[in-house]
C-alpha cells in the first residue's frame, strides 16, 4: 500500500505507543492529591506540561489538555466571547483557515459579532496590509493557521504577528500551528501568539487529543463545566495516556523538523516533477517553493471529478485524498480551492497527495504511473472535452 | 457519521461502465447537471421504431454518477420510448442493489438526462415542444428531484417546502425566488439539502436571485 493522506491522520508512532503503554491499565490511576498512586499520575502528567512546553521553547506557561485540534480551537474562542459584548466585538480570520476556527466565528456572526474572514491571494497567502486594515480597538480575536491544510501554503507568521504587535499589544492572537508541528521548529517565545494549538493524530500521536499552550494567562473564560481536575478549561478525568501519547508525539517531531522536512521535501519535488511531466492539464493548487510546506501536493487535474480518480488509486492500494464536493458529506465545493479562484470543476477535480515518514521515493514512479492511466481513462468518458 | 460504501454492483458498473461514449448523429441528446454541481451527465439516444435502438452516456462526476449513467442506460436500451420516460431514480438505485443516501441525486441525475434525451428527440422528430412557463409549479416540480438523503423522499413530498415566491416578469423582482426550507440545525444533511436546492433552482435561466430561509418547524 502507498499510504499519502498524512493530512487526515498518521499512525501512532512506535516510541509514542510505548510511552502510552503503562497508562491504559497499570498505572491506570487520575492524579489524585495525598495518595502514592495518585502523586504519581500527577507526576506523570506535571512531567508531560513540561515536556510540551520545552518542545516550544517555553519554561513556562499554562497547557491545556483537550480532546482534539478542533476542540482546542472552539475552547479558546468560546472562551475568549463568553461574556464579550458582540455588538461591540470584531473577530478576524481568513477565507482558508481551518473549519475549527471558521466555523465558531460563522456561529457569532449569526449572534451579532463582526467577523472578518479576510481574503488571501491565489497561492492562499494572507497580505500583512489586508489583516492591518481589518483590525480596530473591537478586535478581540485573531485567528490564523500556519499551514494550510489543503493547499500547504505556510503564512509569514512572524510578520502578521508583529504587525498585529505594533497595533494593538492587547489583541489576542491564536494560532493554529497543527499541519506545521512536524516539519518546522516552533520557538514561541519569538512568536508571540497568545494561544498556539495542534493536533495529536496529525504529528503520530493518538486520536482524540489536543493541545492549547498559552506562554501566559490570558483571559480565557471556561466553557464546560464540570468536576475541577487538572485543568478548569477541560473538567473532568484526565486522558492520561492520550496526554503522555501527545507529549511525546510533539517532542519527538520537534526533535527531528529538519529531518523530516528533508526527507518529504525530496519526495515533494520528485512527485511534482513526474506529475508535471506525465499528465497534462493539471494546475498545482498553492504556492510553489519555500512558501509551500514539504509535506503538501495539491493539484487540479481538469475535466474530471475527483472521488473518482481517488477511488481508481483505492482500488490499487493508494490512499490520497480529494477536495471533491462529491466525496464530502454536506457536497459543498471545498471552500479553500474557491477561495483561491479555483472555479468548480477545478476545485471537484482536486487531489491532495501528503507524504509523510512512511513513504520513500521509490513510491513516486508507481504512484505516477498507476495515476497516468485512471486519468486518461476518466478524460475520455467526461462531459468535459478540453 | 455512517459509513458511505457502495454496493458491490455500484462498484462493478463504476469500474466497468456499459454505453459508454457518444453516439454518432444521435436522435436525441440532452446534458443535465453542470459541473459547477460536480456532476454532469451526457445521454445519447438512437430511436427506431418508437424503441431505444442504441443509448449511450458520458459522465463529469464520482463513482455513483458513472454507476448510474451505466445502469440507467442498461435499462433504458430497447425499451419503447413511452416506456423509458417512466423510468424512475427508484428503478436505478434498486437495480444497483442500493445507493448511500448522499449519492441518491446521482440516480436522479441520470434519469433527469434520460428524459431531457427523449425530448430532444420529441422536439427534433415528433415536433412536441416540452416548453413550460417558469411559475411556482414549475419550480415545485424542479424541488421534487431534490431528494433529503435522510428521508429518501424529495423534499416536496416530504413536506419540507414551507413557502415558495416567484416573481416573474412585471414583479416587483423578477427572477426572485424566495424559499422557506424546514431543517433543523442538528439534521445531519442540512447543508446537502440546501445546497442541492441552490444547484437546481440555479441551473433555471430565468433565476435570477435565491433567498433561502431555513426554518425550524
Amino acid at each position: 500500500m502507498i499510504y499519502m493522506d498524512h493530512y487526515r491522520t498518521t499512525p501512532v508512532s512506535p516510541e509514542v505507543k510505548r510511552a502510552m503503554e503503562p497508562f491504559w491499565s497499570e498505572q491506570f490511576y487520575l492524579p489524585v492529591s495525598f495518595t502514592r498512586m495518585g502523586t504519581d499520575t500527577a507526576e506523570v502528567l506535571d512531567n508531560a506540561k513540561a515536556r510540551v512546553l520545552t518542545s516550544l521553547g517555553l519554561s513556562q506557561g499554562e497547557v491545556i489538555f483537550t480532546g482534539g485540534g478542533t476542540a482546542a480551537n472552539n475552547l479558546v474562542i468560546h472562551g475568549l466571547m463568553r461574556d464579550a459584548d458582540l455588538s461591540q466585538s470584531s473577530l478576524v480570520s481568513t477565507q482558508i483557515d481551518h473549519p475549527s476556527i471558521t466555523t465558531p466565528l460563522e456561529f457569532y456572526r449569526k449572534k451579532g459579532a463582526k467577523v472578518s474572514l479576510l481574503k488571501v491571494d491565489g497561492e492562499g497567502l494572507l497580505d500583512p496590509d489586508r489583516l492591518k486594515e481589518n483590525l480596530s480597538p473591537q478586535t478581540r480575536l485573531v485567528a490564523l493557521t500556519w499551514v494550510n491544510h489543503t493547499i500547504g501554503s505556510v503564512q509569514d507568521i512572524s510578520s502578521l504577528v508583529k504587525m498585529i504587535r505594533e497595533v494593538d499589544d492587547k489583541i489576542p492572537v491564536l494560532l493554529d500551528a497543527t499541519m506545521g508541528v512536524n516539519s518546522m521548529d516552533i520557538d514561541m517565545r519569538d512568536l508571540g501568539v497568545d494561544y498556539l494549538t495542534f493536533s495529536a493524530h496529525k504529528i503520530y500521536g493518538p486520536k482524540g487529543m489536543g493541545a492549547i499552550v498559552a506562554p501566559r494567562k490570558g483571559g480565557l473564560k471556561p466553557t464546560l463545566f464540570g468536576a475541577v481536575s487538572e485543568s478548569v478549561f477541560w473538567p473532568g478525568g484526565e486522558n492520561i495516556p492520550g496526554i503522555v501519547g501527545l507529549s511525546v508525539a510533539l517532542e519527538q517531531a520537534q526533535q527531528r523538523t529538519d529531518k523530516y522536512s528533508n526527507h518529504t521535501l525530496t519526495i515533494r519535488e520528485a512527485l511534482m516533477k513526474a506529475l508535471e511531466r506525465e499528465i497534462p492539464d493539471i494546475v498545482l493548487n498553492g504556492p510553489r517553493g519555500e512558501k509551500r510546506v514539504s509535506d503538501n501536493v495539491n493539484y487540479s487535474f481538469r475535466f474530471i471529478e475527483g472521488e473518482s480518480v481517488m477511488m481508481f488509486l483505492d482500488f490499487e492500494n493508494i490512499v490520497v485524498a480529494t477536495g471533491s464536493a462529491c466525496a464530502s458529506s454536506d457536497l459543498k465545493v471545498n471552500y479553500i480551492l474557491s477561495a483561491i479562484g479555483r472555479d468548480h470543476e477545478m476545485a471537484h477535480g482536486s487531489l491532495r497527495i501528503t507524504p509523510g515518514w512512511s513513504n520513500s521515493l521509490d513510491e513516486v514512479e508507481p504512484l505516477v504511473e498507476t495515476l497516468k492511466p485512471i486519468v486518461e481513462r476518466l478524460r475520455a468518458q467526461s462531459t468535459i472535452k478540453k | 457519521m455512517a459509513v458511505i460504501k457502495y454496493t458491490d454492483k455500484v462498484l462493478e458498473h463504476f469500474k466497468n461502465p456499459h454505453n459508454v461514449g457518444e453516439l454518432e448523429n444521435p436522435d436525441g441528446a440532452a446534458t443535465v447537471g453542470s459541473p459547477a454541481c460536480g456532476d454532469q451527465v451526457s445521454v445519447f439516444l438512437k430511436v427506431e421504431n418508437d424503441k431505444i435502438q442504441d443509448i449511450s452516456f458520458l459522465s463529469y462526476g464520482c463513482a455513483s454518477n458513472i454507476a448510474t449513467g451505466s445502469i440507467v442506460t442498461d435499462l433504458a436500451k430497447g425499451l419503447p420510448v413511452e416506456d423509458a420516460k417512466k423510468l424512475t431514480w427508484k428503478d436505478a438505485v434498486d437495480k444497483l442493489g442500493g445507493l448511500p443516501p448522499v449519492k441518491v441525486h446521482c440516480s436522479v441525475l441520470a434519469v433527469d438526462g434520460l428524459r431531457a434525451a427523449i425530448q430532444d428527440y420529441e422536439s427534433k422528430h415528433l415536433g412536441i415542444s416540452h416548453e413550460r412557463a417558469v411559475d411556482e409549479s414549475f419550480l415545485l416540480d424542479e424541488l421534487k428531484k431534490v431528494i433529503h438523503p435522510g428521508l429518501g423522499v424529495n423534499i416536496i413530498d416530504a413536506k419540507l417546502v414551507k413557502y415558495l415566491r416567484f416573481q416573474g416578469e412585471g414583479d416587483e423582482k423578477p427572477g426572485l425566488v424566495e424559499i422557506e426550507i424546514s431543517l433543523e440545525e442538528t439534521d445531519p444533511y442540512r447543508h446537502n439539502v440546501l445546497e442541492e436546492i441552490h444547484e437546481h433552482l440555479e441551473a433555471i435561466p430565468q433565476v435570477q436571485e435565491i433567498d433561502a430561509k431555513v426554518v425550524e418547524y
